[in-house]
């Protein structure tokens, strides 16, 4: 399960796009047990995620919730079905994993900084520019543990969309953003008939992972609609 | 997925909602081209048709296969959870799957966007088994013959799905060499696959990444890290 790798952009682009992916292995019951109930530590990751601005944030309750910066209920359709923010924080289950989406890396540091404090016990994730992520922990007083480094795509790499979509479409892990539906999207900003965020919305919502950043989706389908 | 003709009213509003490119219209209508559709059901899940005219039959042995691997919504009964893989170097902190002195690779098979049938999954197990070890909880391995890399079952060859990610770890002194044998197969691939390389840290420093760069592998400026804040740490 490598969904949050493998994101593709330019150096600036990535500047502007920070996974925090939030697990616990089902395979390690002490990690389940450390430190009290779990179901509190994961109250508290949630409001932890939640309080640095995120663009995106998932979370468990009865039902999966989730928030997108720019999602509205208008745009609710299929099992897409729109949060706010205070509704994630309420929760107390957590799926294999949680994510949250941050635009900046001071975002991030805090939000590792709170982490280290708290002491969930939860494994954490970051998924970002190697140089930046380096840098985030050293100013939080953590150490790298382990990596994962995408060499790329290889094969038969002709069959790949162009590189502007390939941006947006890799943006969800599980690739179920189609070529398509980003190429139709950038017809209707042209030609007026949805505004980017909206499109932003439209792409992002097909990722049940909720790990699509609409801010930076939103960026890359207006650059693409101007050129 | 199939398509219901006495719903559908042929407005191909679901068209763009196909990661593969599935949905069609012929002379009697809107059809799913049935190899083609990997049972994502992103085009379901999407409300795109307001007909309600998608729908999904039951799946038995092997097209069943097209889902577990395809939608992120079914939690595969392999690893018990959600996606198409283990927790990998996620949870490494408190697993250590990874021990410093090994690698692991995570080789996604279809990503990003194409598809794959399990033959080109096959083809690159053949390819590494013997010089690797396929990680035990991966739902490919448990399709596989670890010795050979061949499936069991030749039936699942022309499934397709998504994405397949064949998971394995071998030493650092053998890394370059499963590096060398995947270049050599993915030229015979009829598909793509982006690949992982996992590595323990050495305090701020990736060792392997210098001996990759070196060998004319260049990783990606950005990937994930795990922060080491998982307990009880190993």
């Amino acid at each position: 399960m490598t969904h949050t790798n493998h994101r593709r952009g330019s150096h600036d682009s990535l500047t502007h796009d920070y996974v925090v992916l939030a697990m616990v292995d089902p395979a390690v019951p002490a990690q389940h047990t450390y430190c009290g109930s779990l179901s509190e530590r994961v109250h508290r990751l949630y409001q932890i995620l939640a309080k640095h601005e995120p663009v995106a944030l998932n979370g468990k309750d009865t039902l999966r919730k989730r928030y997108l910066q720019y999602w509205e209920p208008e745009q609710d359709s299929g099992v897409h079905q729109s949060a706010t923010i205070p509704e994630v924080t309420s929760c107390t289950k957590m799926e294999s994993v949680t994510h949250a989406v941050y635009t900046n890396k001071e975002a991030v540091q805090t939000v590792l900084s709170a982490l280290r404090e708290a002491d969930l016990g939860i494994s954490i994730v970051v998924s970002g520019r190697f140089d930046d992520v380096f840098e985030i922990c050293q100013k939080s007083g953590l150490m790298p543990h382990t990596v994962n480094m995408s060499l790329g795509t290889w094969g038969k790499t002709e069959r790949l969309p162009p590189r502007s979509v390939l941006e947006l479409c890799t943006m969800c892990g599980h690739a179920v953003i189609s070529r398509r539906l980003v190429e139709k999207m950038i017809a209707q900003i042209k030609q007026g008939t949805i505004n980017s965020r909206k499109a932003a919305v439209e792409l992002g919502k097909q990722c049940t992972c909720n790990i699509f950043n609409t801010v930076r989706g939103r960026a890359l389908l207006q650059k693409t609609a101007r050129a | 997925m199939q398509i219901d003709e006495n719903k559908c009213i042929k407005c191909q509003t679901c068209f763009p909602y196909c990661p593969v490119d599935a949905i069609q219209i012929g002379r009697a209508g809107v059809f799913i081209d049935q190899n083609l559709c990997v049972e994502c059901a992103a085009c379901l899940k999407s409300g795109a048709c307001a007909e309600q005219a998608i729908y999904q039959p039951t799946l038995k042995w092997p097209r069943i296969l097209r889902a577990q691997f395809s939608d992120p919504l079914v939690t595969h009964p392999i690893t018990g959870i959600s996606g198409r893989g283990t927790a990998e170097m996620k949870t490494n902190d408190v697993t250590k799957r990874f021990i410093e002195g090994e690698l692991g690779f995570a080789i996604e098979v279809g990503r990003p966007g194409i598809s794959t049938s399990f033959a080109d999954v096959e083809q690159i197990a053949q390819a590494l088994a013997s010089h690797v070890e396929f990680e035990p909880l991966n739902p490919v391995t448990r399709l596989l013959d670890p010795e050979t890399g061949k499936f069991r079952d030749e039936i699942i060859l022309n499934e397709r799905v998504l994405s397949a990610i064949i998971e394995c770890k071998t030493t650092v002194s053998q890394g370059l060499s499963v590096l060398h044998r995947l270049k050599t197969v993915a030229s015979t691939l009829e598909t793509v696959f982006s690949l992982c390389v996992i590595s323990r840290c050495q305090g701020f420093d990736i060792p392997f990444k210098g001996v990759m760069e070196a060998a004319g592998f260049h990783p990606r400026m950005n990937g994930k890290t795990n922060v080491g804040l998982g307990r009880p740490l190993q």
